[in-house]
């Protein structure tokens, strides 16, 4: 891999040299806040060019000698223009302000969507936290992955399911970070919340596609989420109460414009589903955000940032259960040269799971650990040619699982399940190319490779098959190990490498329409156990190993993207189609809870998806939102390892549990005047797919529903209205406190989507019923946002 | 289940009882009917003799009513002694096939197999004697963990630890519950289970404890899971619950010595002959 790094750079170092050209390098900030902005383009007309600010702000552009105007725009912000003379390297930083309260003036069109109509980066979708609070969500609270779901191509398994599914893929295959660092759970209170706390967010970009090579390990999507840095001019406070939760921000410089810090904490109040009962029962979610920046001087930036959540539920003391992640992160940014960009940071991050059952007599933990050394560099070439290249490493601890007594009396023995070990390592490059005016590729290639070190017992098989398969019964069962093996931490059990080419294309027809095209492979060393239709905070991650094999995926897009109405409008469509390989499926009855040979229960099967997704977007003027609409299948199928087996669902193709066929969202929002805005969202979706017994049986006093081959029925169709009214007070003129009210309404028709239908004898009458389960019915809440 | 995974369900429960349910009309769909074999035989080996007693029936679509299966005939082989009995059903038209056994030809180890021929086709399985410990002690608690109104019973046993056991317990009506060893083996163990039942004081419960082995252990979580239809987003997969009936009809040793050829010709319910111990308990 150093090779080809060095080729590459040796051929860049080549282009660069040939000409005279100089370059304009510089970091673009909020000017209010002295918060650096992510994706703010910034475009040459005249030489029809342009780039845009990393992550870190940073922008660098390399331009033959010459006089131009340069244009610094972002959605949201008024844009800057300004002349310069490029005759020498130029660092240029720049400051922009927010155009929200601009409203009555003459709306300025800004040449934002320009640059992504000939950006071959396609399948992204960028939120800005702004559009994310003002979204209506239910009881209030704002929320990230609630946002994420009116996209088009990310849906969920259902009201109060965690996690979220992009393009027909598992939850456990969007990699989530937030600040660069991993989190395993994206959910509070079983997914009514998502653990960002959206005050504390800057910016929330979500790949579906096409994804560049400096991301990896995980199959589906990455939801990269950037937390805010901290006001660096002045202390600010920030705050909201709702019906569920408060919030609470402080912000401000350390030294100022040289340092900045953040604190966010929120909170839900206890007792939040309880009102059923009238008894001493508990459960909450709490969260606190951390950053602190600090510039040590034009080149090093250094950044320390944390987040710490934690959910609890407790009844009568006698069930107590907390989980939630931690995740610690340095990163130092240094820019070598102005073409030169670089980044290290050091994370880890965790999830813990702990359980206490008093009944039983029991304590449970489990838990996911890493450590993640990146290094990252972005190397502005020329005005065409950007290459971005580096390395990543994390090594994982994973607990499946530690049983201990809760007390003295307690029959229960202290036990630690297996623990598993394991070191996934990544290098990248990735060429952002301006072949000519009309025509961009983005290529790259990801080497990966996967260790799974030794453990304390690993089982053998005969056949090295812990599943065998009845061909009587017809059934799968665990396999009974030969033997056990000790290994020590240091013997490699597994190991996989796999390169992963990614390739996307634009090719532009004027400033207004382009196409594009992607071909993304990625693989994904980590499998979250999951059985239910949406992933709960119990499940275990497990590694790949010698029984379980990596996911690999292969995903063709292509999307065509145009303005429209003087760019009033923005229409992307794109298609998509997807297999992965390796996908884990389970033995029918599988138990994946405190289970030490995990690899008895898995089939390794596949998986594909495919789709259309049509978005339009209004950018401009009082009423702003989005139309989105997909179209999509998504499917998995385990067939039999050799002929003499049946597979799972007789090894047939099967709906996965997140296959919604139609998906519709609608997102307006109007700015009535100063003091009224108004937001909505209707949503319809097919019905997830479920299965109606085929007939029923009885065995003791059991009655006991059968089925037929796997989701080929359908819950009713989903959907819903939900409306929301904010209130800023005329009082807020000229005075520091300025608040708002929020009323909203979540499912205005009070429609009763069913999140299930089971089927059951009922306890009474002894009568075979079939019950609709639906969650949320109308809610109407109030918050109260705040700052000063 | 295990417990941890019992617990969890319990807890999604919790999470989900914010929400509403109702009854609704769904048509469901339907397929020819079935053979049904309930054949847990249950052995009190301070009896002499075991009445054997096998309850067979015809799958019905879900909203329509189990019936009781006409056999061809019904045979016990116990295949160390090569000895076989006819099971007789009794009353006629019930369903119910049964004999006298002596308990301790039951009990000695020997492997049986139970027959079955019912329309031109055969169903055979396999099961051994599988004993367990008797119950130490059954109490009334106070706990709750659903409502007030749950009743709970503290449940006392002393695991073997010479062996890894699988128990079954049937609270009675119509409630089970499997436990594995794997985290008490060898202790005293004591764990509480509370009733969805309305059950008042003075109500007599029985208890009884079972030992089985692990297939069986399997399949009775699973057909607890499917029975009690987890309801919420983290519903477990809904599946058919196959037993240990293997249906012999088409299996010969020379061409076809597999079921793969015929995927939807099988029987339901289980064959397993396990030890039981029963105490009742009063509710105050």
């Amino acid at each position: 891999m150093k090779k080809l790094f060095l080729v590459i750079l040796f051929f860049g170092t080549y282009l660069t040299t040939a000409q005279e050209k100089y370059t304009l390098n510089g970091t673009i900030k909020e000017t209010a806040t002295g918060e650096t902005l992510i994706g703010v383009n910034v475009i040459i007309p005249e030489l029809q060019t342009g780039t845009t600010t990393n992550e870190y702000g940073f922008y660098s552009i390399t331009l033959p000698e010459g006089e131009y105007e340069v244009v610094f725009s972002s959605l949201g912000f008024t844009p800057k223009r300004m002349t310069l003379l490029l005759n020498v390297d130029i660092t240029q930083n720049m400051g922009l302000e927010n155009d929200t309260e601009q409203l009555d003036e003459v709306v300025i069109r800004a040449d934002v969507e320009r640059a992504s109509i000939r950006a071959p980066q396609m399948s992204v979708n960028t939120l800005k936290a702004s559009t994310i609070k003002s979204i209506p969500v239910l009881l209030g609270e704002a929320d990230v992955v609630k946002a994420l779901l009116l996209l088009p191509g990310v849906t969920n398994a259902g009201e109060g399911a965690s996690g979220f599914n992009v393009r027909g893929g598992a939850a456990d295959q969007n990699l989530i970070l937030l600040d660069e660092a991993t989190i395993f759970n994206s959910s509070h209170l079983f997914g009514f919340f998502s653990v960002f706390n959206p005050d504390a967010i800057k910016d929330v970009k979500l790949f579906k596609g096409g994804i560049p090579a400096r991301y990896g390990g995980r199959v589906s999507s990455v939801l990269e989420i950037f937390q805010k840095e901290g006001n660096s001019k002045e202390l600010k406070l920030s705050g909201g109460i709702g019906a569920v939760a408060s919030r609470l921000l402080a912000e401000g410089p350390i030294v100022k414009d040289q340092g900045a810090f953040l604190v966010g904490g929120r909170a839900s109040y206890a007792h939040l589903f309880l009102p059923l009962f009238d008894i001493d029962n508990k459960a909450y979610f709490y969260d606190l955000n951390t950053k602190l920046n600090y510039r040590i001087n034009e080149k090093n930036n250094i950044f320390l940032s944390g987040y710490f959540g934690r959910d609890l539920f407790s009844i009568n003391d006698s069930f107590v259960n907390t989980y939630g992640n931690a995740v610690g992160n340095f990163r130092w940014n240094h820019i070598f040269s102005d073409k030169l960009f670089s980044n290290l940071s050091l994370i880890y991050s965790d999830y813990f799971y702990g359980l206490e059952l008093d009944f039983v007599g029991f304590e449970w933990e489990s838990g996911i650990q890493n450590f993640n050394l990146k290094y990252d560099l972005k190397h502005y070439l020329t005005d065409k040619l950007q290459i971005n290249y580096g390395v990543n490493n994390i090594y994982y601890s994973f607990n499946p699982g530690k049983i201990k007594p809760n007390s003295p009396d307690s029959g229960i023995i202290e036990e630690q399940l297996i623990k598993k070990y394991a070191n996934e390592f990544a290098a990248y490059v990735d060429v952002e190319h301006k072949i000519t005016s009309n025509l961009s590729v983005e290529y790259g290639l990801r080497l990966s490779h996967f260790i799974r070190f030794g453990q304390d017992e690993i089982n053998i098989y005969e056949n090295q098959n812990p599943v065998v398969f009845d061909p009587f019964l017809l059934i799968y069962q665990e396999a009974e190990p030969l033997e056990t093996v000790a290994s020590s931490r240091s013997d490699q059990l597994a190991s996989f490498t796999n390169f992963e080419p990614r390739l996307s294309m634009a090719y532009s027809f004027n400033e207004d329409a382009s196409i594009k095209a992607s071909y993304t492979r990625l693989s994904q060393y980590l499998h979250l156990l999951s059985n239910t239709s949406s992933p709960t905070p119990l499940d275990v991650w497990t590694p790949s190993g010698p029984y379980v094999e990596p996911q690999l995926l292969d995903q063709y897009a292509f999307g065509f993207f145009k303005n429209l109405r003087d760019r009033d409008f923005t229409l992307e469509t794109e298609i998509f189609y997807k297999e992965i390989q390796n996908r884990i499926d389970y033995i029918d009855g599988a138990n994946l809870i405190a289970n030490n040979a995990i690899e008895q229960v898995i089939l390794n099967g596949e998986a594909r998806a495919y789709g259309l997704e049509v978005l339009l977007r209004k950018n401009t003027g009082r009423l702003q939102g989005w139309l989105a609409y997909t179209l999509s299948k998504s499917e998995q199928r385990t067939p039999g390892r050799t002929p003499s087996e049946i597979g799972i669902n007789n090894g047939e193709w099967y709906n996965t549990a997140y296959d919604k066929p139609h998906d519709i969202s609608v997102y307006a929002n109007y700015e009535f005047n100063d003091k009224w805005s108004f937001n909505s969202n209707f949503v319809f979706q097919t019905g997830r797919p479920t299965n109606y017994p085929i007939g029923q049986f009885e065995f003791q006093e059991l009655v006991i529903p059968y089925f037929g081959l796997r989701n080929i029925e359908r819950l009713p169709s989903y959907h819903r209205i939900d409306i929301s009214a904010t209130l800023k007070p005329a009082k807020n003129k000229g005075r520091s406190w300025q608040s708002e009210w929020v009323f909203s309404i979540y499912n205005v028709y009070n429609r009763r989507n069913a999140a299930s239908i089971n089927f059951r004898q009922n306890e009474d009458t002894g009568v075979n019923e079939a019950i609709r389960t639906s969650i949320f019915g109308i809610v109407p809440s109030v918050t109260y946002n705040f700052k000063f | 289940m295990n417990w941890v995974g019992f617990s969890i369900g319990s807890l999604l429960a919790l999470a989900t009882l914010s929400a509403c349910e109702d009854v609704v009309e769904v048509a469901v769909p339907n397929e020819p009917p079935r053979l049904i074999i309930d054949a847990l035989i249950r052995v009190d080996t301070s009896q002499a003799v075991t009445l054997v007693q096998v309850k067979v029936k015809e799958t019905s679509s879900f909203f329509e009513s189990v019936v009781p299966a006409n056999l061809t005939q019904i045979t016990l082989f116990d295949l160390e002694q090569n000895a076989a009995s006819v099971l007789i059903e009794a009353p006629p038209g019930s369903g119910i096939y049964a004999t006298e056994m002596s308990t301790a030809t039951l009990v000695n180890g020997d492997e049986f197999f139970l027959q079955i021929d019912f329309e031109n086709e055969f169903f055979v399985a396999y099961a051994e004697f599988v004993p367990t410990v008797p119950i130490d002690s059954l109490e009334n608690g106070d706990g709750f963990i659903g409502d007030k109104n749950d009743t709970e019973v503290i449940v006392t046993f002393s695991d073997d630890p010479e062996r890894n056991d699988y128990n079954l317990f049937d609270f009675d009506f119509g409630n089970y519950l499997v436990t594995d060893d794997e985290f008490y083996q060898g202790q005293t163990f004591s764990f509480s289970y509370y009733y969805d039942e309305e059950l008042n004081e003075g109500d007599e419960v029985e208890i009884s404890i079972m030992g089985v082995d692990r297939d069986f252990a399997n399949y009775m979580n699973k057909l607890i899971e499917q029975s009690e239809g987890d309801f919420g987003p983290f519903e477990t997969p809904s599946i058919t619950v196959r037993g240990n009936f293997i249906n012999a009809t088409t299996i010969d040793n020379e061409n076809n010595f597999d079921n793969t050829n015929t995927i939807d010709n099988f029987a339901l319910g289980y064959f397993a002959i396990v030890q039981e111990y029963k105490e009742t308990l009063i509710i105050d």
